[in-house]
């Protein structure tokens, strides 16, 4: 099974982290080599490529699986969606894909005034001229509001000095904080984030319903991300508690369930040399709810609290594989009734 | 290791979604029904124009905005020049007949027709979405209800000749409402935000409230929101004329400018386009009860559909009751009247005004060919209309009137009958 994934860039970086905190390191023998492996994960290849050209990669499948930006998946992959997301949100590479007009366009707050100006504009005989990071997500987003009057120009490289040289009037562009924005004197819309994106775990069900062994792979990596990521809002909780019974333990640990555990605490007898009513208690809490649990637990009488990042957390059943697994089933279905030399077409 | 990149056997390259091969029946099938077709039409006096499959987006963009932008095959050539598979004959018809027309005697129309292949994209509707045969005429330079009765009675045949029968012809004319909106004291903004809309005023009472309050978000009525600081600039203006107004609003902006370390872009508009814009935002639009009174004059008019003798009484009592000119409508009775008399359109035309909508540099009449079938399904199988704007959007010195008509060639030879069929 092959996984590509950016070779450079702050995404890249990025990527290498958070594989390693998920427990499957990426392995670069050397920088300069566009190869790796996975040594957690034997039979997985590296690929490592530009940003931009992963979601290709995957599509034509010389890659099964690749990670890359929701961004750029949904603006380069085809319609027919060779390539599909597997888990939306991977919480890194966050950005925004936005519009923004000239701070001086004292008129324009919303994306609702920008329809309105799109209007005068055409009524006219102009356009509305439009610098795009992204042609394909913005022209849905303008379509969808009823925007039908402008042109895009494709820019690449600094966007945001287009409407300073006075080619086009506003932009459309990716930003993480807004300060590019600002410092060029160019204002965010009201309802103009066009896309909401983060890097994600993409897949080509097509190739992968092919190779039972890749399938297979293609569920290790994904069961330990989406485990991975699962697990990151929680601390598990110990601490030992005295009280008569185990039943009596729960109880008192159970008269706040938000604090509880998922499920409710584990309660188990603790054998001591000394004394026969300690009990030891075990549970998952929210992370933000660390401190509000501790001092619940020390109210029901727990001392020796300790608490540790928790590695995965695994479901019954692990929803992303079973979407995947949903669409190699498709591609599947597909290739058995497929009209492979296109001659009885609409023809007849 | 890595797996060598190609599988043992190659998968089959396939046809692209919405493109068709045509095996020698097929073909057989498609260019006799072409020649009917162009037979029918070059007996009307209309002569063969063959126009680029490729041309510059712009052409198209001029003519319809993005609305048809969105759905068509733009790519950049190798020169770098930003072309588009045709998505539609009748730019490219125009932009020949500007190009052409001052050696041809100045007042004598000009008729042409085509046929081939049209391109358009869409990834919401694959049944919309490819390559399609279009055949059409125009007529351009001519004005007047012979005209439209000329155009019309070409399009209503253009079925006929291949033998379909179980078709109508809806027609609506742009000009009736027009005239009954006049009697709405509204905007020429307000006034486009109706007919853009026309489709989905017919639709009831909640959609004409729908549309009401998103004429407000666009500030085309009175009493959208506004953002906090425009409250403050609002108050700040509340009271002064215009002028007055203007000036504020300009010290306000240069201020604002002044404040930062450098300049504000202002992209290709200028700061009194800005001001001009944010006045009519602060003062706010339209009155509301015009607007609505508008809606509703269209919405009364859009229900009326029907035979043409019933259909146009009904209008003539709309536009009496808000007291509009009965011109417009008088001239579409007219029109009506004469098409009856047409062997093709005899039992077929109806009128429907609900097909009023604003479409880029229509005017005057619009119509379509709509084939019933059975459990209500309609299929469109063409359409038109008058566009004497089109001349001057394309560079042309005035508006030009120009009407034409197209059909789609698949659609026709799907229903045509089967005695027909080879």
């Amino acid at each position: 099974m092959r996984l590509v994934i950016p070779s450079d860039g702050e995404l890249g970086d990025a990527t290498r982290r958070f594989m390693a905190a998920c427990g499957v390191k990426v392995s670069r023998p050397n920088a300069r080599r566009y190869t790796g492996s996975i040594p957690a994960l034997p039979g997985v290849a590296v690929l490592f490529q530009r940003t931009a050209d992963i979601t290709g990669k995957v599509e034509e499948g010389s890659a099964e699986m690749g990670i890359t930006g929701l961004d750029r998946l949904l603006e380069y992959r085809h319609d027919d969606c060779s390539a599909i997301s597997v888990i939306d949100d991977l919480e890194y590479g966050r950005c925004e894909f936005v519009l923004a007009v000239p701070d001086s366009w004292l008129d324009v707050t919303s994306v609702d005034d920008l329809a309105d100006l799109a209007l005068e504009f055409h009524e006219r005989g102009r356009q509305l001229r439009i610098a795009a990071k992204y042609q394909r997500l913005l022209r849905r987003y303008l379509f969808e509001r009823g925007i039908n009057y402008f042109t895009i120009v494709p820019v690449s490289g600094a966007l945001e000095a287009a409407p300073a040289a006075g080619y086009a009037d506003l932009i459309a562009d990716l930003t993480a904080t807004g300060t590019t924005l600002r410092e060029n004197r160019l204002k965010t819309l009201d309802g103009g984030t066009i896309l909401t994106s983060q890097a994600c775990l993409i897949a080509n069900p097509g190739a992968l319903a092919e190779n039972a062994a890749s399938l297979k792979l293609a569920q290790s990596l994904t069961e330990t991300l989406e485990a991975h990521l699962r697990a990151e809002p929680y601390y598990r909780i110990t601490a030992n508690t005295q009280g008569r019974s185990a039943e009596e333990v729960s109880a008192m640990i159970l008269t706040r369930p938000e604090v509880a555990g998922l499920r409710g605490p584990t309660v188990a007898r603790v054998f001591s040399v000394t004394e026969q009513d300690w009990y030891a208690v075990s549970l998952l809490v929210r992370k933000d709810r660390l401190l509000d649990a501790v001092a619940h637990l020390r109210e029901c009488g727990a001392v020796d609290i300790g608490a540790s990042q928790l590695s995965y957390l695994f479901k019954g059943e692990s929803r992303a594989f079973r979407g995947l697994l949903d669409a190699v089933a498709a591609r599947r279905e597909i290739r058995r009734g497929s009209d492979l030399y296109g001659i009885s077409g609409r023809t007849e | 290791m890595i797996a060598p990149a190609l599988p043992a056997a190659l998968e089959p390259v396939r046809r692209l979604p919405g493109m068709r091969d045509w095996p020698d029946a097929a073909c057989r099938r498609r260019d006799a029904a072409l020649r009917r077709l162009s037979d029918f039409i070059a007996r009307r006096g209309y002569g063969r124009l063959d126009v680029p499959l490729l041309e510059p987006t712009e052409l198209f963009l001029r003519k319809s905005g993005g609305a048809l932008a969105a759905r068509m095959y733009s790519f950049t050539d190798p020169g770098s020049n930003a072309v588009s598979l045709r998505p539609e004959f009748t730019a490219s018809v125009m932009r020949h007949h500007l190009a052409t027309a001052p050696v041809d005697p100045p007042d004598a129309p000009a008729r042409w027709q085509y046929a081939g292949p049209v391109f358009r994209y869409d990834p919401y509707n694959s049944a919309a979405s490819g390559q399609f045969t279009q055949v059409g005429a125009e007529l351009i330079g001519a004005a007047g209800i012979s005209a439209d009765a000329e155009l019309l009675t070409l399009a209503a045949g253009a079925p006929a000749a291949l033998g379909i029968t179980n078709y109508c012809v809806r027609l609506a004319d742009l000009d009736v409402l027009d005239s009954v909106l006049d009697t709405a004291a509204i905007s020429e903004r307000a006034r486009s935000f109706i007919i853009a809309n026309m489709n989905r005023i017919a639709g009831g009472a909640a959609d004409l409230d729908a549309l009401l309050r998103r004429a407000a978000e666009l500030h085309i009525v009175a009493g959208g929101a506004l953002a906090a600081d425009e409250t403050d600039l609002a108050a700040a203006i509340a009271g002064l004329p215009d002028d007055a107004a203007r000036s504020v609003l300009a010290g306000f902006m240069r201020w604002r400018d002044a404040s930062g370390s450098s300049g504000s872009p202002l992209g290709r508009r200028t700061p009194d386009e800005i001001i001009s814009r944010l006045l009519h935002k602060l003062r706010g639009g339209d009155a509301p009860d015009a607007v609505q009174r508008g809606l509703e004059l269209a919405a009364r008019l859009a229900s009326v559909s029907g035979p043409p003798t019933a259909a146009i009484a009904q209008a003539q009592t709309i536009a009496a009751d808000a007291g509009a000119a009965t011109a417009a409508v008088n001239r579409l009775g007219a029109l009506a009247g004469r098409l009856e008399s047409d062997a093709n359109l005899r039992g077929r035309l109806r009128v429907d005004f609900a097909l009023a909508r604003g479409i880029a540099y229509y005017n005057g009449i619009i119509f379509d060919l709509v084939q019933e079938r059975a459990g209500g399904d309609n299929i469109a199988l063409g359409g038109g209309g008058r566009y004497d704007a089109l001349a001057r959007a394309l560079g042309g010195p005035t508006d030009l009137p120009a009407l034409g008509f197209a059909v789609t060639l698949e659609t026709l030879l799907d229903a045509m009958p089967a005695s027909d069929a080879d």
